[in-house]
């Protein structure tokens, strides 16, 4: 669901090369091997279990399924997951 | 991350636990009024467990009211709640307060008075006078004066030339300097006689007072009598003089050298390593430095020991290693580069061997290769010195 705006925006970040995540608001996600998970600019998590942590951001919903999962950290800005990660995949 | 957690531990946390239906929006809720969360951790469908600052807790009640969850604390940590704890424990404080008060108190006086620097005064007589001046064990060191204390040990002692007293901790260590007493004359009225100090060859005898007993030309033996304060005159009775002459003599003086053909020199390069050990009975806790990385050193330990105390010597020690690097260097000497120096430690030797009003008359060195890597040096210096000393005459009165 692109806006006029984005469409915009995105054509400028081309141009330009500046970095995408910034320009367009999206999260920028670290994955350390399969035990930590950094996602920085996300907008809330939805749901939280030690299964599955469904996050919130621009690109769409993030769910990460693993076990174990525990949140590190958790402040405006960014997420840190650690656990026994298994899979990380949007949901449109 | 230790550093945040360090951190944390200082501000203090809770761990708290928190039931409700939608967490989640808790903690978006919580995260959108920035309290900051960490470890969180799903207990079962309706429950997590999470900590969270001191601050952010208080802030919590806000939200606690906004969504219909329960919040308890399940366990509190860090520092604020661990002074809280201890100043609650009025007794326990008290303790604390009062054994710093008392070792405070203790290290106040001098336990220990150490002299240093004494060879021939005895040690018992400077310690009695200092603790006449107030400087003894159990004494409180604000009220020892040094500087006063100091004039007063050098007026009342006049052994001594110079006296520093310091206060270390609870050491109080005292370094004299003694006099060195010029040696004692024997007084014009008594009678002596003259004897040799050390073997010789009589060069050369002036009279004053006495009878010579030997002439120029004469070998003599270290003690032997060179002039009689015994005067026997013909026609005149027996008289008991005071001796005085000068006795110039040959005398000889040796020293052996030996000096290897192969010459190692060590030289410093200016680096340096320092290790400082714990030393506990047989082991030692390394505290700071290593060993070093040097292929060749000189190390120099110094063993600091803690008050030793009725013959008790605790075994603990501060054990402090110095290793300077040094560079090896070979050289293989000729043999007239090694006589060289073997003669030249040889002269430094004997310069020191020789009394002050001695004159040299002749130098004669022979030299020996022992094999093929040591040479042997004999140096023999001929002097001419006065040999005289003055020797009381006992007077042994035969029984009637």
């Amino acid at each position: 669901m692109e806006t006029k705006a984005d469409v915009v925006k995105k054509g400028i970040a081309d141009l330009l090369e500046l970095p995408r995540d910034i320009v367009l608001d999206l999260p920028k996600i670290t994955l350390v091997g399969n035990l930590q998970l950094y996602i920085e600019n996300h907008k809330g998590i939805i749901e939280y279990s030690s299964g599955i942590v469904r996050i919130n951001t621009k690109a769409g919903i993030l769910a990460v399924t693993g076990a174990g999962l525990t949140i590190r950290t958790i402040v405006v800005e960014e997420i840190i997951i650690v656990g026994q990660i298994d899979r990380v995949e949007f949901l449109q | 991350m230790l550093v945040v957690r360090v951190w944390n531990y200082i501000r203090g946390y809770v761990i708290i636990r928190v039931e409700g239906i939608n967490l989640e929006r808790f903690i978006n809720l919580a995260i959108a009024n920035g309290i900051y969360f960490w470890d969180i951790e799903r207990i079962n469908y309706t429950a997590i467990r999470a900590r969270v600052g001191l601050k952010g807790y208080k802030q919590l009640r806000k939200i606690k009211k906004r969504i219909n969850c329960r919040v308890s604390i399940l366990e509190k940590r860090g520092c604020p709640f661990l002074l809280h704890r201890v100043l609650k424990r009025k007794a326990l404080l008290m303790g604390g307060i009062t054994a710093i008060a008392i070792m405070y108190f203790l290290t106040s006086f001098v336990w220990v008075v150490e002299v240093e620097g004494i060879e021939r005064v005895s040690e018992e007589r400077i310690i009695k006078e200092l603790e006449s001046f107030g400087l003894k064990p159990g004494a409180f060191k604000y009220f020892v004066d040094t500087r006063d204390i100091e004039t007063r040990l050098l007026i009342e002692m006049d052994q001594l030339v110079w006296v520093g007293i310091n206060i270390l901790g609870t050491r109080a260590v005292v370094d004299v300097v003694e006099r060195t007493d010029p040696p004692s004359l024997i007084d014009k009225d008594v009678p002596c006689n003259i004897v040799a100090k050390k073997d010789g060859i009589i060069n050369n005898i002036f009279v004053y007072q006495g009878q010579a007993t030997v002439k120029e030309g004469d070998t003599v033996k270290a003690g032997q009598m060179l002039i009689s304060g015994v005067v026997e005159e013909p026609d005149r009775p027996l008289r008991m003089v005071h001796a005085m002459g000068r006795v110039e003599a040959r005398t000889w003086y040796q020293l052996t050298e030996e000096q290897d053909l192969k010459l190692t020199e060590r030289v410093r390069t200016g680096r340096s390593e320092k290790r400082i050990a714990l030393g506990l009975g047989k082991y030692t806790i390394g505290l700071s430095g290593k060993k070093p990385e040097f292929q060749y050193f000189d190390s120099v330990t110094d063993i600091n020991r803690l008050v030793e105390w009725r013959n008790i010597t605790l075994p603990v020690e501060l054990v402090i290693e110095n290793y300077y690097e040094v560079e090896v260097s070979e050289e293989i000497l000729t043999i007239e580069a090694a006589t060289e120096l073997a003669v030249e430690r040889a002269h430094q030797g004997l310069s020191g061997m020789l009394p002050e009003d001695a004159e040299v008359v002749d130098k004669k060195v022979k030299y020996y290769e022992m094999d093929n890597s040591r040479i042997r040096v004999e140096v023999v210096f001929e002097t001419l010195e006065d040999i005289s000393m003055e020797e009381r005459i006992d007077i042994v009165h035969g029984e009637d």
